[in-house]
């Protein structure tokens, strides 16, 4: 019997054994369940959810460039053909996708965690932090994608207009809606005013939000609402926080380079990039030939921008990623020269006529051989706006700016472009009244949660 | 043979018996054990006391203190009287004679064994007396000369049979020309045929090696159960049936020759399935793996074949369900061999060699060189190179053709020089000088030698195996040493240790390029990304004298001007290569088994076992200096205007050598109470109870090391900054790093009994309890009880069962459930680290949401009914069973396609439930038996159909096409269906192909694409066969044996490769379809294969061409996979040398010969794109002595 008991006593050693604790040991240590600052601060900190995913779209659908027909039928993929001629396509090649799957997703499962994470004094700072740059993160790509699937802001039918889907939880059970053109604007203003007040003045990485980034997202957000009023003001209150004098003299820089412009540089206050693509692959998008001569033989952007072809055409070089000849990347972030043309704008538009041209100057005089800079002159309001947006052109190329810009002045009876691709015997145009300045929303989406389509 | 089973006491007593009852069934009783004298020094006293006891349970008593075995037949104990004895340390002798005093038995001891037979006169087989007068008289004996008692002599013309007695001795009585068979279990049977009166014949039976392995019990992994005790649905499959197929590894054994359905369409991974598929994640879909006791982890191809004695398939609930959670999916036990109690040292030893040839290239469907550079002349007049052309940043190669186009068009060279230059190209092939310099004959060599032996109180076994492969892709070896050792021994009373180490360690080197076609090579045409040499059709490996060529990935003109003759030589000569790298895998498998059985009572004990596996692999690929890989990348990292070295080569020189470590660690260990006890003399009541704990640690990471050298040294390397790049832009030293680390845990604890009640009615039941540490599930849901109840009825044992022909009937039924799990999935919000170096370009430490919350996930969950009978007609001359089950798969996760606009792309749910049945039927018919021929056939059928039949997912179906190579739940269909849109013909006038949008033929192939509804596609069926089996035939003719099988699949379908335009014009991937596609009006008579358009006007119009019923056929296919011829040399060599086995044979394997297919395009089935496995030839002997 004496041998049964032990039988029996082992047996129950083990069956105990399956205590909790040994079963609680996750499986994967690479796993966790997001519970502390640092888990939060790691999921804001990942590139390529955070910081890469601005819609390179902005560009494609830009008059930045222009292919040969060659080239053009060269790129395998119809959907990246079809954005060059600004045809309507609603397949799954879409920014839609890879916003709401990296940042949105990402900032909304930081802000449904942080509760997670007790506030205490040593902390605090740091959750502030996370939590405004949740929302950063959250009111910039709500505000680039509005620029792609939104309706162009327009004041009065702006609370009518269809907006974006407002994903402000990561619940996925809840059935995504169009908001209007309104909702989607204050929700991004929202946002970022909050971040505003969260975020902190520095920060070690160009990647990460700051107060001054926030102050730039809201500038952009204004003017692409064509509220110069509030755009100035932020690209003031941006360009204090950041420093008026950290703009790079391009004296400085190697023309010769591959990359002239290094990454992260001082120029840029928030980094942000847009994924590859092949139709705007430096050896296919050349630079339209008007724009290459408008820059002056002084300007040192012309060397520094560009580089020549083989056969008397030019490719971009210019980013402010650093990638240089090594293509197809659209730079998208926040960059003290935009917001001194945001700001001079503002000032235009308010006829503040010396204020603006002195903010231009400012910019241009970093931009010119060195001793060889004549400042612009302006007398009226007109002039002024038309120096300030001929130089905006010039400077933010392959930015994604020039497609807002294109949006909101299509109905300007003065500053309205109408954008033009030219194919073997084909000429397409982007009218005012074009719906294609809202793109399609992809199909899968349309059919999985039933939202409308735009037209 | 037999006394294994009376002696061991991991088995239950009263097995044996079972075992005899078995035979009874196919011959007409009485065994002999083919006895192994051993000089037994223990004095041979038994202690007794018992009441009115059942004599077999006496036996097994006496048979247990006293190392002897009983021989006895069922219809001899049925005679037997109850026993009440009561004896203290008395002699056998005397314990037997007091029991056989009021039997109506008489028993014989000889050597280790006591033989029972009935008292002489007390019943004499009943012979109806023949007209005839003839009488043979004679003696049975086997190759030795001992006598062979309770052989049966049948006259097949009377059908009367006679049986010998303990001396072999026997009387026969029959006419002139009737035909008597001699058969004793274990030998050959014999023929003659009366011509007269004969006294003193002797017939000498020669033992069948083949029948040994036929052992009537099947191992759980838990416990060896008798068949005839089982309800379950097992599949076993000998030692000489997996003989039968020649190969390294272990699994592929049991291809075609089980009811296993082996997918090997994803050449990189062969899928295995056991009665269909019940879950929808891949990764979980694959049977559970059993070595002996435990779970193997690691490669199961480090198992040794030689080391195997046999492999039992678990299939049903009551045979799977033992094993819970991880059952789902069926279980495959491997059991391996063991030294016997009471065996003289026996050695063996295996070898073979293996030949087959260089696969066939050039029945593969390329566009041939010719029209390939047609294509290109005519894409190059439309611009279609000229971006690469202008490429001034990545300097991306051109093809020859092109080259030289740009060079006629640049005025470079004449027209007439450009033309002699491309027809020069026309003739070459490419394939011809893979087959030449990239293919090899491939030549497997196996060895083995293993000794066992045993006395009556230990065994042991000891192995040492060597295997060596030189695969058919030159400079991709493999080499495999593996080292077992089990031993067994009793060291007190009732106690018995285990202890078992098994050692492999596998190098292999894999330095090839890769196959034809791998994606290591830009076969085509140039892609400006492409990571290998472009290598269209009509270029070269090597000019006509055998010299390398250069192949470039860069223009030529960038690589000859750029480095200003500072840089590394950039040319890339692929067949160089083959010396420049050293890609080495060596695999280190360690396993200890130990393990303690603790027997205090007859009826019940204790068993302790414990496992430790560890397996270590490390991958070292060393790209040396002059390899193309560490030349292009150092190259196109030199600075060439730096100062300083480190700036100059951010790379530094030297070799790259990429490491790759993973070292796996399980511990497993279980408590087992094994409780038998012969109720009554008509009842057995078999308990097993116990508890286990198992962990499995699995680590790895990798590395690059820069400036590596030979003399062991390397550099320091600056991953952190950026540096410019010669091809344009600046980027960070490439590096690949990474980590990972997984800690399952298991707890466990299972409960199985069975109840037998007149050895003809079985009831048996099981039921288990699992938990294991998957993450964030809610505790309630963590454990997940199993249970399965079965009963078995041998309807052709009861009194009143009168129907001869069919002479052993039996049937069973089983339910109960059986599990799946994912360790992969959570209930909670789960972020996924991925490494700092991965996160560029902040090199900090970064996470990504893996999963979104979900707390509602539960365990899968699988239910089966299983019908089945085994059934035997005339005495065994076709034998078989017949299976039916029902098996039904609830709470099964599946990904849904969620709108991306929630942040997910796809969710997991418990959303999902596949419903199925099927049948296995499995017949052997012993055609003919006799002692110069006999020639036997087995037929194996499966029958498994299953579809999903809930998925809740409101994903729409639309435009939803699959190949059946993944899986894709679609409510009423087989997970693996082929769905198609549906070709309506080409446009008469342009060569587009046509489908339907809303019944009406349309080209709007976006439309069509996207949104076609699943009502009007065309779904073909399965991709995986829904009916498989073999045929086997088993001939033999004096010492020859031949074994031919041809296996079959039936009722699938699969989608061959067709032409894809956008392919073909980005990167040059043609397909011979391209030859026959529509080029004028009129052919959309004799064609359905679009005409070529450039530019593509939309990904959707290949999408939908290549995705139509054009391009399914029927799968169906019956194919001669393997015939082995042995020749049994034992009768020429063991008087001389001692030998108890010699044998040779010859073996021709996969040979893929196809008798008949559905398709008529000429096209094998399981080789859909061309590139066929060539067939193996092999020779090997096995012996023994």
């Amino acid at each position: 019997m004496k041998n049964l008991k032990i039988i029996l006593l082992i047996c129950s050693f083990l069956y105990f054994c399956s205590c909790k604790k040994y079963l609680d040991q996750p499986p994967n240590p690479t796993l966790a369940i997001p519970n502390s600052t640092s888990d939060l601060q790691a999921l804001l900190d990942s590139y390529n959810s955070m910081n890469f995913k601005f819609p390179t779209t902005m560009v494609m659908l830009s008059d930045d460039y222009y292919l040969l027909p060659t080239d053009l039928n060269s790129v395998t993929n119809a959907t990246y053909r079809g954005r060059y001629t600004w045809e309507a396509d609603d397949s799954q090649f879409s920014d839609w996708i890879a916003i709401y799957l990296g940042p949105i997703k990402t900032a909304n499962a930081v802000l449904d965690n942080l509760s997670n994470v007790p506030k205490t004094a040593s902390n605090e700072k740091d959750l502030d932090g996370i939590k405004g740059s949740a929302l950063f993160y959250r009111g910039f790509y709500f505000q680039a994608c509005a620029q792609l699937f939104a309706q162009p802001y327009k004041p009065a039918t702006a609370a009518s207009d269809l907006g974006i889907a407002l994903r402000l939880d990561g619940d996925f059970n809840k059935v995504s809606k169009r908001s209007t053109v309104a909702d989607t604007y204050q929700q991004v203003i929202n946002d970022l005013q909050t971040a505003v007040t969260l975020l902190p003045e520095k920060q070690i990485l160009k990647t990460r939000p700051t107060k001054a980034a926030a102050y730039g997202a809201l500038s952009r957000t204004y003017l692409s609402m064509q509220d110069y009023a509030n755009a100035g003001k932020y690209a003031d209150l941006c360009i204090q926080a950041y420093g008026p004098d950290s703009l790079i003299d391009y004296n400085s820089l190697n023309a010769g380079a591959a990359a002239p412009f290094k990454q992260f540089n001082k120029e840029v206050i928030f980094h942000a990039i847009g994924q590859t693509n092949t139709l705007i692959a430096n050896s296919r998008a050349k630079i339209d030939s008007n724009l290459y001569r408008s820059f002056g033989t002084n300007d040192l952007r012309k060397k520094l921008f560009f580089k020549a072809n083989s056969n008397n055409t030019y490719q971009f070089k210019g980013d402010y990623n650093g990638s240089g000849t090594s293509s197809g990347y659209a730079f998208g972030g926040i960059v003290l020269d935009e917001m001194y043309l945001n700001r001079a704008e503002a000032y235009a538009r308010n006829n503040q006529i010396s204020l603006a041209m002195a903010d231009l100057n400012k910019l241009m005089k970093n931009r010119w051989l060195v001793g060889l800079f004549t400042p612009f002159l302006a007398s009226d309001q007109q002039s002024a706006l038309t120096l300030i947006l001929n130089e905006r052109r010039k400077e933010l190329i392959f930015r994604g700016t020039r497609w807002t810009d294109l949006r909101r002045l299509k109905d300007d009876p003065i500053f309205s472009i109408t954008p033009v691709r030219k194919l073997n015997n084909q000429i397409v145009k982007l009218d005012p009244l074009s719906p294609r300045y809202t793109l399609l929303i992809p199909s899968t989406v349309i059919n999985l949660s039933g939202m409308q389509q735009n037209p | 043979m037999y006394k294994l089973y009376f002696k061991s006491k991991a088995k239950p007593p009263g097995y044996a018996f079972k075992i005899l009852l078995t035979m009874k069934l196919t011959t007409l009783l009485i065994i002999a054990a083919m006895l192994q004298v051993s000089a037994a020094s223990k004095a041979q006293t038994a202690t007794l006391s018992e009441k009115n006891a059942p004599l077999k349970a006496v036996f097994n008593t006496i048979s247990d203190q006293t190392g002897y075995d009983f021989v006895v037949s069922t219809s001899v104990l049925k005679l037997a009287a109850p026993v009440t004895i009561t004896v203290k340390d008395k002699s056998l002798k005397t314990v037997l004679d007091e029991i056989f005093t009021n039997q109506p038995l008489q028993y014989q001891l000889q050597e280790k064994t006591v033989i029972v037979t009935k008292k002489e006169g007390v019943s004499k087989p009943e012979q109806t007396t023949a007209i005839t007068p003839l009488t043979i008289t004679g003696r049975v004996q086997d190759s030795l000369g001992k006598p062979l008692a309770g052989a049966t002599l049948k006259n097949l013309a009377v059908g009367i049979a006679v049986t010998t007695d303990v001396q072999g001795q026997f009387s026969l009585q029959g006419s002139n020309g009737d035909k008597v068979q001699v058969s004793f279990v274990g030998y050959t049977p014999y023929t003659f045929e009366i011509h007269q009166q004969q006294a003193d014949l002797v017939i000498t039976l020669n033992p069948l090696v083949s029948k040994l392995s036929e052992v009537a019990v099947v191992s759980t992994g838990y416990q060896t159960i008798p068949r005839e005790r089982s309800t379950g649905s097992f599949e076993q499959l000998s030692r000489e049936q997996l003989n039968n197929r020649v190969s390294t590894d272990i699994l592929s054994k049991m291809d075609g020759m089980s009811s296993v359905l082996f997918d090997k369409r994803n050449p990189s991974s062969t899928n295995l399935q056991i009665r269909g598929l019940y879950t929808l994640t891949q990764s979980i879909s694959q049977p559970l793996i059993i070595l002996d006791n435990f779970p193997y982890e690691g490669d199961v191809n480090n198992i040794n074949p030689n080391d195997i004695e046999n492999i039992t398939l678990l299939k049903d609930a009551a045979a799977a369900s033992i094993w819970g959670a991880k059952a789902g999916n069926g279980v495959i036990v491997i059991n391996s061999k063991k030294g016997r109690f009471n065996q003289p040292t026996k050695v063996s030893i295996n070898s073979s060699v293996s030949f087959s040839g260089k696969p066939d290239l050039f029945n593969l469907p390329v566009i041939p060189s010719s029209d390939m550079i047609n294509l290109e002349i005519a894409l190059f007049k439309q611009g279609a190179y000229d971006a690469n052309i202008n490429n001034t940043s990545t300097y991306s190669a051109l093809t020859p053709v092109v080259e030289i186009l740009n060079d006629r068009r640049a005025g470079l060279i004449s027209s007439a020089d450009s033309a002699t230059r491309i027809d020069a190209l026309r003739k070459n092939d490419v394939r011809n000088d893979f087959s030449k310099y990239i293919y090899r004959q491939q030549v497997s060599q196996q060895h083995q030698v293993d000794i066992s032996g045993g006395s009556k109180d230990g065994n042991y076994r000891v192995s040492a195996g060597y295997d060596r492969n030189i695969y058919d892709l030159i400079g991709n070896t493999y080499k495999r040493y593996t080292f077992n050792s089990y031993s067994n021994f009793k060291p007190f009373k009732n106690f018995q240790v285990q202890a078992g180490v098994q050692y492999v360690q596998s190098n292999s080197t894999n330095n090839n390029l890769g196959d034809y076609g791998s994606s290591n090579y830009d076969l085509n045409g140039s892609v400006p990304s492409s990571s290998g040499p472009i290598l269209p059709i009509y270029s070269q490996l090597a000019d006509a004298a055998g010299d390398h060529l250069t192949i470039n990935k860069y223009r030529n003109g960038f690589i000859d001007t750029v480095g200003r003759g500072k840089l590394l030589n950039w040319a890339d000569k692929p067949l160089d290569d083959l010396d420049g790298n050293n890609n080495v895998t060596v695999s280190r498998s360690f396993l200890a088994d130990a393990g303690l059985r603790l027997s205090p009572y007859k009826f019940l004990n204790f068993e302790l076992k414990y496992r430790y596996q560890r397996v270590s692999v490390s991958n070292e690929n060393n790209h040396n200096i002059d390899s193309y890989f560490a030349r292009d990348l150092i190259n196109q990292f030199t600075n060439l205007n730096a100062t300083s070295a480190s700036q100059k080569y951010p790379i530094p020189l030297g070799g790259i050598l990429s490491t790759n470590e993973s070292d796996i660690e399980t511990h497993n260990v279980r408590g087992q109470l094994n409780f038998n006890e012969n109720i009554s003399s008509l009842s057995n009541l078999s308990v097993i109870a116990g508890a286990e704990i198992n962990r499995t640690t699995t680590n790895g990471f990798n590395n690059t090391i820069y400036g590596y050298s030979s003399r062991l040294s390397s550099a320091n390397v600056d991953f952190v900054n950026t540096y410019p790049r010669i091809l344009g832009g600046s980027s960070t030293v490439p590096i690949s790093e990474g980590f990972t680390d997984f800690d399952n845990r298991y707890v466990s604890v299972f409960a199985n009994a069975a109840y037998t009640y007149k050895n003809r009615y079985v009831l048996s039941g099981s039921a288990r309890n699992d938990a294991t540490n998957l993450f964030g599930v809610e505790t309630r849901n963590r454990w997940k009880p199993l249970y399965s109840v079965g009963g078995s009825w041998t309807l052709s044992d009861e009194p009143f069962y009168k129907f001869t022909p069919l002479s052993y009937l039996r049937l069973r039924v089983t339910y109960g459930y059986q599990g799946n799990i994912n360790n992969t999935i959570s209930g909670s919000t789960i972020i996924n680290y991925v490494s700092a170096s991965t996160n560029r370009p902040l090199n900090i430490p970064a996470a990504e949401v893996f999963q979104p919350a979900n707390p509602q996930l539960r365990w899968e969950n699988i239910r089966q009914v299983n019908f089945a009978t085994d059934f035997e007609f005339w005495n065994g001359k076709i034998k078989g069973s017949l299976e039916y089950y029902l098996k039904d798969a609830t709470d099964v996760l599946a990904a849904e396609d969620a709108d991306p606009t929630t942040g997910y792309s796809q969710v997991f749910r418990n959303s999902a439930n596949i419903s199925g049945k099927g049948f296995e039927i499995s017949l052997i018919s012993k055609n003919i038996v006799k002692e110069s021929f006999s020639w036997q056939t087995s037929l194996q059928t499966n029958f498994a159909t299953y579809k999903v039949t809930k998925y809740l997912v409101n994903s729409s179906t639309n435009g939803i096409v699959s190949d059946g190579q993944v899986i894709t739940p679609i409510v009423g269909y087989s997970p693996y269906a082929l769905i198609s849109y549906k070709l309506a013909g080409l446009d008469p006038l342009t060569g587009d192909p046509l489908g339907y949008v809303n019944g009406t033929k349309s080209k709007d192939w976006d439309n069509i694409v996207y949104n076609t509804p699943l009502s009007e596609q065309a779904i073909q069926g399965s991709a995986l066969p829904l009916i498989y089996g073999n045929l086997a035939n088993d001939f033999r003719l004096g010492n020859f044996k031949i074994w031919v099988n041809i296996i079959y699949k039936l009722d699938y379908y699969f989608r061959r490769p067709t032409i894809y335009y956008g392919g073909l014009f980005s990167n040059g991937a043609g397909n011979s379809d391209y030859l026959k596609r529509w080029q004028k009006p009129g052919d959309e008579l004799v064609t359905n294969i679009p005409s070529m358009v450039y530019p593509n006007p939309t990904t959707s119009r290949d999408a939908f061409y290549m995705q139509s019923d054009a391009t399914v056929e029927k799968g169906d296919n019956v194919k001669l996979q393997t015939i082995q011829v042995s020749y049994d040399l034992l009768k020429a060599v063991h008087q001389k040398f001692g030998f108890t086995q010699f044998e040779i044979f010859a073996n021709a394997d996969n040979m893929n010969y196809i008798i008949w297919c559905a398709n008529k395009k000429n096209i094998d089935p399981d080789y859909p794109t061309g590139l066929k496995m060539p067939a193996s030839i092999s020779a090997g002997i096995r012996a023994a002595f």
